[in-house]
């Protein structure tokens, strides 16, 4: 094997060793004792296979799971944010001061959200936005009873909506996951 | 309790390359061997063996001095249980398809 591709196949077998979970090591100091009986025809395939286990073996672990899932709530929360603040730009825009003010509290709540669940994790999703979904729910079926008549009633009804709607796929994703995780690994005992 | 194994036919392949020499360890490279499997689909198949209590793994030491332990493979009493199970599918199986052959 030339120098070359000896270097390479060296490299994939580190980033194996390197991204392997810690219940694995001695899986992946396996495969590497193993690459060196392995012929330089085949080193290449062995090592990249090598890399692709211990790859696997790293997605499916339970911290990278709920870590993932943190982050899919942190950066879903952000863009949430910011099409709220967006769409109140637009309505500042149009002289339209209350829905771009409705608009702008829709952001902050939603960026707040993605702060504090980026700092204190799923936890405090769940703490944030089981009463915020709440008290929107409360709002769209009370709205035309306690709010004074308004032309944009149903336009901030459809905001308080689709926020619900996001609040609720959040708590499915905080509360969901982490007991999906914990059945797996009853399952696996 | 452990998860009952998953027989793919890949996982089928590995047991009945075990049961073929049942006390016989055996190296990670010549399993891809005898199997036809690659490396990256071998060895997360042993390591799930391994987990499911079917598999033993040790290092053995390289007869050439200076060389570094090689991690060797044997099933498990549980392990060879399955594989005789496999096997015995495998051969029912076998007998169906060349009956309806026939």
């Amino acid at each position: 094997m030339n120098i070359v591709m000896e270097r390479c196949v060296q490299a994939i077998m580190a980033t194996a060793v390197k991204i392997a979970p810690p219940d694995r090591h001695i899986w992946a100091q396996a495969m590497m004792v193993e690459l060196e009986h392995v012929p330089d025809s085949e080193a290449v395939t062995f090592a990249l296979g090598c890399m692709g286990a211990m790859a696997r073996a790293r997605v499916v672990t339970t911290s990278f799971i709920l870590g993932a899932a943190q982050w899919v709530l942190v950066i879903g929360a952000a863009i949430w944010s910011a099409l709220n603040l967006w769409l109140a730009g637009r309505l500042s825009q149009a002289d339209a001061a209350a829905p771009a003010m409705f608009a702008y509290s829709g952001a902050a709540l939603f960026a707040a959200g993605s702060l504090v669940t980026a700092w204190l994790g799923t936890r405090a999703t769940i703490r944030l936005a089981a009463p915020l979904l709440i008290v929107a729910m409360l709002f769209v079926i009370s709205a035309e009873f306690i709010m004074p008549p308004t032309p944009h009633q149903n336009f901030y009804r459809a905001l308080v909506i689709e926020d619900a709607f996001m609040l609720l796929m959040a708590l499915a994703v905080a509360i969901g996951v982490p007991q999906w995780v914990s059945k797996r690994k009853v399952n696996v005992r | 309790m452990s998860r009952r194994s998953n027989i793919s036919k890949q996982t089928r392949g590995t047991l009945l390359a075990f049961f073929d020499k049942p006390q016989v360890w055996r190296y990670g490279y010549d399993l891809t061997q005898e199997t036809g499997l690659k490396s990256g689909t071998l060895y997360p198949l042993l390591m799930r063996l391994h987990d499911q209590g079917f598999l033993e793994a040790e290092w053995r030491t390289s007869p050439q001095a200076g060389r570094p332990a090689r991690h060797v493979y044997r099933l498990t009493p549980a392990g060879m249980a399955l594989a005789q199970k496999t096997a015995t599918a495998t051969v029912v199986e076998q007998n169906k398809r060349l009956g309806a052959a026939i």
